[in-house]
């Protein structure tokens, strides 16, 4: 019998009514080797640090930190550190006098208590990033939630304004970077009799919130002379149309963004890069390419051995920046030269804090 | 199905295809066109769009008796276009394709007792067009960028000859030569024999066994386990070999009972190399480098086919069983290009055993019932195995390429069918049957794929969570009526 088009879209049509998905929990996949997971970084200006866990089973819930490690680093100038166990898997120099330098190179040697050693591949520190603008964008925010079920959902429409920044680079050679973005709320107010004795200001800031994902990166391909990288996005600024209920009067709400971004080597952004293709390859129908994250580390005894981490050589260049909502659709801005790299949430009365942006 | 992915998706398609049949005296020439295209939307994720333009022209002109030629002119396009459209500012579209024109000149002879010699030239132009990437719309904040379109052409001569030295004994042997040149690269030769015979031990009973070799100068590179419309077609160049495959097979056939009963074991042994792979994470989607993301690799192909046919009598149908393995192997050592220890592991192809069961009863000239059943192997698949916590993420760590496999594939269908009228003279003949498909109602998954929520007890606290995709995962009762006048 020939099964003709139009009964094959109705089979089509009946297959995918009938069709579904259900939690899927293989009881043959096993987790028995001891995968490292090693995360280190140096930053121009700073000491190393180096932490150092085994990955857990796909079916447990608790990482096992890696004590009674050695780490050292050694540099192109012939230098080396040893990193001391500070906290449980957690290594730091004994002193602060080791620090990266721009031009510097770095190599990450591990050697587990069980005698495996794990190398990185060199790092280099390059040149800081050239941050050119930060500027924002009216737009819509649709976001998918879930219910108890586990089951999607789309969330209320949220208005506000999507931020991106532009970045400059005088070079011949492809440029890496990984970016990292915050906001502080801050919020006055007047506070008048009866209320208080006496009309006083009140000013209230927040701790930072991270607005971006840890792996944001972006890179500016070589192409002879000056390389821009124009609007790369760089989180959400979400209108609050209720003011906290102790305003009584007139108040502003000016937001502080701090934009901190790092120079990295081409292995360190093909680490971060493979964790957004990783966290966004999900929920794909047609099964996608296993997205494994990639290292710049690898072990000396057996080069197959699966590790996950990363060392980071880095330089960073950080710009502030003000923005306070007229309304949802309108946004004023004002460049800052500087502001405190982290608060803690507070308030104070009378006269503002010196970190104070008005508008 | 409370599933928003799946209520928010659409699809739709259309097809058109014709054929013109001009019959000459000693020509017969033949236009058949075919244009198809599909869409579907995937939730407020990303849209395709993709189709396909076919043409051929056949011209067969019987010069002599003893000598036809058969000429014909091919043409296609493939075309997609794949919207990105989850982010406001990141709304993309990227535009590929790959075109393919042909010409294939042949000529039968048959002048000489006991011979059949075919021979002639094929021509073929490939034209890839790996992806364009644009802005969807004005407020969109994607940089346009293009990859190098891939231009290459093939030209082949062959020859082949069908010797019956008698009544139990034919020899087919055949000869093709291929040339093939990228631009920008230089010329690749290559040497394709073949050669097979067929010997008849009696009336009941017969042996073939064949030998093939093939190149083959493009090659597809999937971006998920099953094919879709997203994947990417390479063309050969200095650094991707064509790919080459030698493959032996024997085969033993006999028939019993006055021919009612077939049965026949073939067994199959195939070679590959310059197959390609790609390294664990590879980003194969509008990478202007994407050689540096791919492996080359060497494979196996091999099994055996058992099979009986019963095609007369009350009850007939047929049973068939294959073992067959289908591996590959990275021979790359460098770092970041091992792939499960440069051992041989399954490709995406794999599925050691797969038996079939149909069985026919005849309970009357009208009515029917039959019984189908399936069993394969599930196919491989890359699992997670561990995973870790960075910044507040849940990271996952896959195991060794394919190195687990889906569940097993198994079903049973079953089929009452009724004729309305044996009537040859009749008009309109009307056909009823009455299916019940997957009777026992398996969830055979399609596919597997991981995802990420909320924890919850549902998910075992699992921020990532394997989901397995089934199609028909319950019997399915389906009324068909078809007809012909």
């Amino acid at each position: 019998m020939k099964v003709n088009k139009i009964q094959e879209f109705f089979l089509l049509v009946i297959i995918i009514i009938t069709s579904c998905r259900e939690l899927y929990f293989p009881d043959d996949i096993r987790s028995l080797e001891q995968t490292p997971v090693i995360r280190g970084i140096i930053c121009e200006g700073s000491s190393p640090a180096v932490s150092i866990t085994y990955a857990m089973g796909y079916y447990e819930n608790t990482e096992i930190l890696v004590s009674n490690a050695t780490v050292v680093i050694t540099d192109n100038l012939g230098n080396q550190v040893e990193l001391l166990e500070e906290s449980a898997g957690s290594y730091k120099p004994a002193s602060d006098d080791y620090i990266g330098v721009i031009g510097g190179v770095y190599t990450l040697h591990v050697t587990t208590h069980d005698g495996i050693e794990y190398e990185s591949d060199p790092v280099t520190i390059n040149e800081r990033p050239v941050i050119d603008s930060i500027y924002a964008r009216l737009g819509e925010l649709e976001a998918i939630l879930y219910n108890q079920d586990g089951e999607p959902y789309t969330d209320k429409i949220h208005d506000g304004f999507y931020l991106f920044t532009d970045l400059s680079a005088e070079t011949n050679s492809t440029v890496y970077y990984r970016f990292n973005t915050s906001v502080i709320r801050l919020f006055s107010y007047l506070i008048q009799p009866p209320m208080a004795q006496q009309a006083s200001n009140i000013y209230i800031w927040e701790r930072p919130d991270v607005i971006d994902d840890f792996y944001s990166v972006a890179f500016i391909t070589a192409n002879n002379g000056r390389q821009i990288l124009p609007g790369h996005e760089i989180g959400y600024l979400q209108w609050i149309d209720n003011p906290p209920c102790y305003a009584i009067t007139s108040s502003t709400a000016p937001w502080v963004l701090i934009l901190k971004v790092y120079a990295i080597s081409s292995g360190v952004y093909d680490y971060y890069h493979s964790i957004d293709q990783q966290l966004n390859a999900d929920n794909q129908m047609f099964a996608p390419v296993p997205s494994q994250i990639k290292t710049n580390i690898h072990c000396i005894n057996d080069p197959a051995r699966t590790i996950s981490g990363v060392f980071e050589a880095s330089s960073m260049a950080v710009s502030y920046k003000a923005f306070l909502f007229i309304n949802k659709n309108i946004l004023r801005s004002k460049n800052l030269e500087t502001f405190p790299d982290y608060l803690e949430s507070g308030s104070q009365s009378v006269d503002p804090p010196d970190f104070w942006v008005g508008f | 199905m409370n599933d928003y992915y799946l209520w928010n998706s659409r699809a739709s398609f259309y097809d058109i295809n014709g054929t013109l049949h001009f019959n000459l005296p000693k020509n017969i020439i033949s236009i058949s066109n075919y244009l198809c295209n599909d869409a579907f939307k995937f939730a407020s994720e990303v849209r395709y769009n993709y189709g396909s333009e076919l043409l051929s022209v056949n011209w067969n002109n019987i010069i002599r008796p003893n000598l036809i030629s058969y000429l014909t002119l091919s043409y296609s396009n493939y075309h997609v276009i794949k919207d990105n459209i989850n982010n406001a500012f990141m709304q993309s579209r990227i535009e590929s394709g790959i075109r393919y024109t042909g010409l294939k000149y042949r000529i039968k002879y048959t002048g000489i007792q006991h011979h059949t010699i075919d021979g002639g030239i094929n021509l073929v132009n490939y034209f890839v067009h790996p992806g364009e990437r644009t802005p969807l719309d004005t407020g969109s904040l994607i940089i346009p960028a293009s990859l190098k379109n891939e231009k290459a052409y093939e030209g082949a001569i062959f020859l082949n000859d069908e010797y019956e030295v008698n009544n139990y004994l034919i020899f087919n042997t055949g000869l093709r030569i291929s040339g093939y040149q990228k631009a920008g690269s230089g010329m690749i030769f290559g040497f394709e024999p073949r050669l097979s015979t067929r010997i008849k031990i009696n009336d009941r009973s017969s042996v073939k066994m064949s030998y093939n070799r093939d190149l083959q100068y493009i090659s597809m590179i999937s971006l998920s386990l099953i094919s879709t419309p997203g994947d990417i077609w390479k063309l050969a160049n200095s650094n991707i070999k064509p790919l080459i495959a030698n493959q032996f097979a024997l085969g033993y056939y006999r028939n019993f009972i006055n021919n009612t009963i077939e049965t026949s074991v073939e067994a199959y042994y195939k070679s590959i190399s310059n197959i390609i792979e790609y390294k664990d994470g590879a980003v194969l989607e509008m990478n202007p480098d994407l050689e540096n993301e791919l492996l080359n690799a060497n494979g196996i192909n091999y099994g055996i086919e058992f099979s009986l046919k019963r095609n007369s009598g009350k009850i007939d149908g047929w049973i068939s069983y294959t073992y067959s393995r289908s591996l590959r192997k990275v021979t790359d050592h460098d770092q970041g290009k091992i792939i499960s220890n440069n051992n041989y592991f399954p490709s995406s192809y794999d599925k050691p055993h797969d038996f079939t069961i149909v069985a026919n009863w005849h309970a009357n000239r009208r009515l029917q019932f039959s019984a189908n059943f399936t069993y394969s192997t599930g196919i491989p698949i890359t699992l997670p195995e561990y995973k870790y916590s960075t910044s507040g993420e849940i990271m996952v760590v896959f195991s060794r390429r394919n190195e687990y496999r889906i569940p097993d594939y198994h079903r049973l269908d079953l089929t009452v069918s009724l004729d309305e009228s044996l009537r040859i003279k009749k008009k309109w003949k009307g056909y009823w049957s009455f299916s019940l498909l997957n009777v026992y109602g398996r969830k055979n998954p399609y596919s597997v794929y991981y995802k990420k929520e909320d924890p919850g007890e549902y998910n075992n606290f699992n921020r990532f969570n394997l989901y397995k995709l089934y199609l028909i995962g319950k019997p399915m009762p389906i009324l068909n009526y078809s007809f012909v006048f």
